[in-house]
């Protein structure tokens, strides 16, 4: 892979990368960490990538981790469940954003990845490295809570 | 409020993308090198595997110079015989070679000479400890907070600089956990020495603990192995007070 493909594939991925960032961190300066973070990553390891039809869920992947490491990073200064949580004020929705960030976060990201971006149970389920079957009950119960947290509202 | 969960459309969850958030995005992505090499090896891999086998080394071969004994004893017993079992071995196995990591020998060659088989037993010991001390020191290297690491390099250190001022006493607890650790067992060598060379030829490769294991056992010879275990006790204790010494000078805990 060379360097403008590389940046294409970044470029189409974008607007993906920066939901599924958003709804692990809610934060936006942790959000452009990760960001960089993954392409960085991505680009070091990119003869592990064996198709280049796979890029997306490969990406996300990374980025999961990246996001997952940012966090870490962070926990240090401040505990997460004193950061108050953040809507995006632009969110089409506000009302759905808050039911969604409601959801735990391992529910959540089978929702997103799934609902949101489109993916298959195979690819959202090679994107978190966990089996289809465990996917798609994750999802099931990921649904139930947001019709919970909807209804509550 | 209740709301119809198939009408829903998730993406109105998210706003669109900020400008600052894709503009990151894209730097990120445009400054990646085309000459950058594909990372398979680092040099931090290199310098980890240094210094597990240098520990391990250091620790059998200080153990084994002190155990070994290689000429003393054979001052007294002027016999040459090669050990019935060894002799078994070399005979099924004339020809045969033998690899323990990246060396091959003939255990003809290595075993039967009284001046390389205590090394033939040193190479052996080694190579079983490794894998252990390797979990140890890696996990103590992945254990250095990146900031640190990073805050030498824009001090300017260079690797050598970044491995003793800063890398080395950041692990020190864990250097010190291994050293301890091996320099005991590699007292303690006795297994290989009854399975594979029963501490011959010439007694070159008998161990304290193998003595004292003969002369109980086999002689029944009590006094004798009475003594030993008390010198081996003492040696090994000093060793651990010594380490314990440097702990307190040499080692910093975070």
């Amino acid at each position: 892979m060379d360097k403008g493909s590389f940046i294409a594939e970044i470029e189409a991925c974008s607007e993906m990368m920066y939901r599924v960032a958003w709804s692990i961190l809610r934060n936006e300066t942790d959000v452009q960490d990760a960001l960089q973070d993954a392409t960085l990553k991505a680009w070091e390891k990119r003869n592990r990538l064996r198709e280049e039809r796979y890029f997306r869920t490969w990406v996300i992947r990374i980025l999961i981790n990246a996001c997952y490491d940012t966090q870490r990073k962070h926990r240090k200064v401040v505990p997460l469940e004193k950061v108050p949580l953040q809507i995006p004020a632009s969110a089409a929705d506000p009302e759905l954003a808050m039911a969604l960030e409601a959801v735990p976060e391992k529910l959540r990201l089978p929702l997103v990845l799934c609902y949101s971006e489109g993916m298959s149970y195979e690819e959202a389920a090679e994107a978190l490295g966990i089996p289809t079957a465990t996917l798609r009950g994750r999802l099931r119960r990921g649904k139930d809570a947001l019709r919970k947290e909807l209804k509550a509202e | 409020m209740k709301r119809d969960m198939e009408a829903l459309n998730l993406r109105n969850a998210f706003g669109p993308m900020p400008e600052a958030c894709r503009d990151a995005l894209m730097t990120a992505a445009r400054s990646v090198r085309e000459e950058e090499p594909v990372k398979r090896f680092t040099v931090r891999t290199a310098l980890i595997a240094a210094c597990i086998i240098l520990a391990t080394i250091a620790a059998a071969i200080a153990a084994g110079s002190i155990f070994g004994w290689n000429d003393f004893f054979s001052i007294f017993y002027g016999d040459t015989r090669v050990p019935q079992a060894a002799q078994e071995i070399m005979a099924s196995a004339q020809e045969e070679t033998f690899t323990v990591g990246p060396a091959t020998f003939k255990i003809q060659e290595r075993f039967a000479d009284r001046h390389t088989a205590m090394a033939g037993i040193l190479m052996l010991t080694v190579w079983m400890g490794i894998g252990f001390n390797y979990v140890l020191i890696l996990n103590a290297f992945r254990g250095i907070p990146e900031d640190v690491i990073g805050c030498a390099r824009l001090d300017g250190a260079g690797p050598l600089r970044m491995l003793f001022s800063i890398q080395l006493p950041l692990i020190s607890p864990t250097l010190l956990y291994v050293v301890c650790t091996n320099m005991i067992q590699a007292m303690m060598t006795s297994g290989p020495v009854m399975i594979l060379t029963q501490g011959g030829p010439s007694r070159s490769t008998t161990t304290l603990i193998y003595l004292m294991y003969t002369a109980g056992y086999r002689s029944a010879n009590y006094s004798l192995a009475a003594c030993v275990s008390l010198v081996a006790f003492a040696l090994t204790f000093g060793f651990a007070v010594m380490l314990f010494w440097l702990e307190g000078r040499r080692v910093t805990y975070q």
